[in-house]
């Protein structure tokens, strides 16, 4: 079996063990009341006005007034993140993580030790409360896919079990939005074809789903059978960490991808300083509204563990091997392969004013769009495209 | 025009002068060597206007003399496909044309007038020193430039002129080798406040051409341009624009670092040994001076692990330090492998210091671990 372990509102929850005064308070974490910048995370108060992360927080600001803004301090929470990681450990060495706040474990070698999947989902939680005071929702299912979904189910807190015998009663009422890979713009085309539940898209004929969706559509069929094989694949073994978003409606705004980008590429690089990790080669991928998926690469003149020249390459890539500059996009990636311990790095004679002068620009870029929200600071050309508004968000997916 | 010259000599010219012709240009001229006769002296000339070469051509028989510009790619093939010991070239209003025992070729006239100048020597000041000195001095430090680099006066070697002596450095920001020896100001020749940055590429030029025979070579300075003559070549060259960084302040000056001495050839073999296991990805080997000798070793992933022994009297604290073996190999093969250096190394982090008793010193920056 395999074990998908979420934190709960990460970001927010470890504000709120740094700050009791906040608790019960809807605290949202990036962005400024001003209303600069996206929301990486909002706690559970903060949602039930509606607030999520990557809404513009202007929008988060309007929907709740009396929401705490805090800046995202995303070294220290992967600092926790590897507090979490240790524990997993302690129960399986085959641990996937997905992004600092998500892993997947497989304990299906860990049964003599620690008891069944389903004790063993529960040492974790309860020993990620105990040792960090955070709460975390457990999904326990025969593979990845609906282990993710159970996860996510009972959220917080949560804690389900699929078992090999109910996946069928499991999935298939739920609506086709649960499936991997099904966003607003294809759920409305499936409901196009009468199609709202995952039930229904397991009893269409394999082949109706190709021919709408190509090969995503297989994809989706599998899932919806409840088939998904991939196995998990742990960090040491990883020939590369990659991070990706599919956005909640798809982005033109190549400003608004731009801070998406970065946020990917500042959580990629907290991944490989957990794990003492360089990479030498940046990737960057792109799922156009219509799925046709690219992905474009680059290698770095040296192994490298720090945002800044990662965030460069990544921008180099956005800005120059992106094609089709009008299509909108539904899905970025980053991701940093060529990965080796232990880093040699060469030290220089001389300091390279250029390069310090850079790294300080950029530095002192992102502790700007750190305290005032990943738009607040950007280059004079992205001012003659339109700002991203809330309309980009709340407007209802159009197309299919 | 109308002379007879040796075809080998000739191609020898040909082919140095060559070097400096531009493989693309949108001057159709510069694909050009311009060959010029007065009385019995021949020069073959060539530039891509950034450097520019004279190159006396011997063995010449001139019956008439003038000059003739000459496409360096259809020449060049020329007297290299030809088996004459002599051929003839002849200018007339028709074109030229190439004479061998059992051979002729036509190639069309170009205009001589149309073909730059290149500027010859005609200084009263220069600093003058023996042509073997700054072939070595060519040889110790270029290979440590980066014309790579955003930083322009990384690609090229530094001169430092003083009354009796020339100090040459060229680093890539990682390392930095430095070759100094005696220079004599002829006519008070001293260079002006601007830094004389010499192209790596005008620097090789000069290497190539200078010939053992060779007793000395003079250098005249001007801003912008760099004049070298020897026995029988002039290079020409601009300048690299730029702030060459202040080599002095890195260049180790310690009186308590502990110095040891090694010869050449064991630590270019030792050296090759341990970098077996070393990568792309990891460069680095490790050096551990201790009691007994120095050991070299190296762990790649993956790959393997490699520890090579080269006894030593060494007497002090233990002491490492990870350097790129590239580095480290690039600065022994400039040596004579018989001869010895020394290494003086303080600590891990900080720069090893390579010298030899015959004023050339070689830094080199080592590898960290991790990042700061």
């Amino acid at each position: 079996m395999i074990l998908h372990v979420d934190m709960d509102a990460f970001y927010a929850s470890i504000e709120e063990r740094e700050h009791p005064e906040l608790i019960g308070l809807p605290v949202i974490v990036g962005g400024t009341p001003q209303g600069r910048g996206v929301v990486a995370a909002a706690n559970y108060a903060a949602r039930a006005f509606g607030v999520h992360s990557a809404m513009p927080a202007r929008q988060a600001a309007k929907l709740c007034p009396n929401a705490v803004f805090l800046p995202t301090r995303i070294d220290y929470y992967a600092k926790v993140a590897e507090q979490i990681r240790d524990i997993f450990q302690a129960f399986t060495p085959r641990v996937e993580p997905l992004s600092l706040d998500e892993a997947f474990l497989d304990v299906r070698e860990s049964q003599k030790l620690f008891g069944n999947p389903e004790s063993i989902g529960r040492q974790i939680q309860q020993t990620i409360y105990q040792q960090l005071k955070l709460v975390a929702s457990v999904g326990i299912a025969p593979n990845k896919f609906l282990a993710k979904i159970a996860s996510d189910l009972e959220k917080p807190a949560g804690f389900v079990i699929v078992h090999e015998n109910a996946i069928q009663a499991f999935l298939d009422p739920l609506p086709v939005r649960r499936l991997w890979g099904v966003g607003p713009v294809t759920a409305a085309a499936l409901e196009q074809l009468g199609i709202q539940s995952i039930g229904q898209v397991r009893l269409l004929p394999a082949d109706t789903l190709d021919a709408h969706f190509g090969q995503h559509g297989t994809h989706l069929w599998n899932l919806a059978q409840g088939i998904d094989d991939r196995p998990v694949i742990t960090d040491k073994v990883a020939r590369s960490i990659s991070h990706e978003t599919t956005f909640p409606v798809d982005i033109t705004d190549r400003d608004v991808l731009r801070a998406q980008a970065l946020a990917l590429t500042d959580q990629v690089a907290a991944r490989l300083r957990i794990r003492g990790l360089s990479g030498k080669t940046v990737q960057l991928k792109i799922r156009f509204s219509d799925f046709q998926t690219i992905t474009r690469a680059a290698t770095l003149a040296a192994p490298t563990q720090l945002t800044q020249p990662l965030w460069h390459t990544v921008q180099q890539l956005l800005a120059e091997k992106l094609p089709r500059p009008n299509t909108p996009i539904r899905l970025i990636g980053v991701g940093v392969s060529s990965l080796g311990n232990d880093p040699q790095y060469q030290q220089e004679l001389f300091p390279d004013e250029t390069a310090a002068s850079q790294l300080q620009l950029e530095q002192t870029t992102d502790l700007i769009r750190q305290k005032f929200g990943a738009t607040s600071l950007t280059r004079a050309t992205t001012l003659l495209r339109r700002p991203p508004s809330e309309g980009d968000i709340n407007s209802p997916p159009t197309g299919a | 025009m109308k002379v007879e010259c040796n075809r080998e000599q000739l191609l020898a010219a040909v082919q140095s002068a060559g070097t400096v012709v531009p493989s693309r240009s949108p001057k159709e001229i510069l694909k050009h060597l311009k060959l010029t006769v007065v009385e019995d002296t021949a020069i073959l000339m060539a530039t891509d206007m950034d450097i520019g070469i004279r190159i006396q051509v011997p063995e010449i028989q001139v019956e008439a003399a003038g000059s003739v510009v000459l496409p360096v790619k259809e020449f060049g093939s020329l007297l290299r496909e030809s088996a004459d010991e002599t051929l003839k070239i002849e200018v007339d209003l028709q074109g030229v044309t190439v004479r061998g025992e059992r051979s002729e070729y036509k190639l069309p006239l170009v205009n001589p007038e149309e073909f730059p100048e290149v500027p010859t020597f005609e200084e009263e000041q220069f600093h003058e020193l023996p042509a073997r000195l700054f072939r070595e001095l060519i040889r110790r430090t270029l290979f440590a430039t980066d014309t790579e680099s955003s930083r322009y006066a990384l690609g090229g070697v530094l001169l430092e002129f003083a009354d009796d002596t020339l100090v040459g450095v060229g680093t890539d920001g990682r390392r930095l080798a430095k070759m100094e020896g005696p220079a004599k100001s002829i006519n008070e020749h001293q260079p002006g406040e601007a830094m004389t940055i010499v192209p790596t590429r005008a620097m090789q030029l000069m290497e190539r051409t200078l010939s053992d025979g060779d007793a000395e070579v003079q250098i005249a300075v001007h801003p912008n341009h760099v004049l070298v003559r020897s026995a029988k070549v002039i290079v020409y060259s601009r300048l690299v624009e730029g702030r060459f960084p202040k080599w002095r302040e890195v260049f180790p000056v310690r009186k308590e670092a502990v110095t040891i001495e090694i010869a050449v050839g064991p630590m270019l073999q030792s050296l090759r040994q341990a970098a077996v296991v070393a990568n792309l990805e990891s460069r680095g080997i490790d050096f551990t001076f201790a009691e007994g000798g120095l050991v070299l070793s190296a762990t790649t992933a993956e790959v393997g692990q490699s520890r090579v022994d080269l006894p030593i009297s060494y007497e002090g604290n233990p002491v490492t330090v990870t350097l790129d073996h590239r580095y480290v190999e690039e600065f022994l093969r400039v040596l004579d492998v018989e001869k010895t250096f020394s290494v003086e190394i303080e600590d891990s982090e900080s720069a090893a210091l390579f010298t030899t008793d015959d004023g050339y010193g070689y830094v080199v920056m080592p590898l960290a671990r991790e990042h700061k």
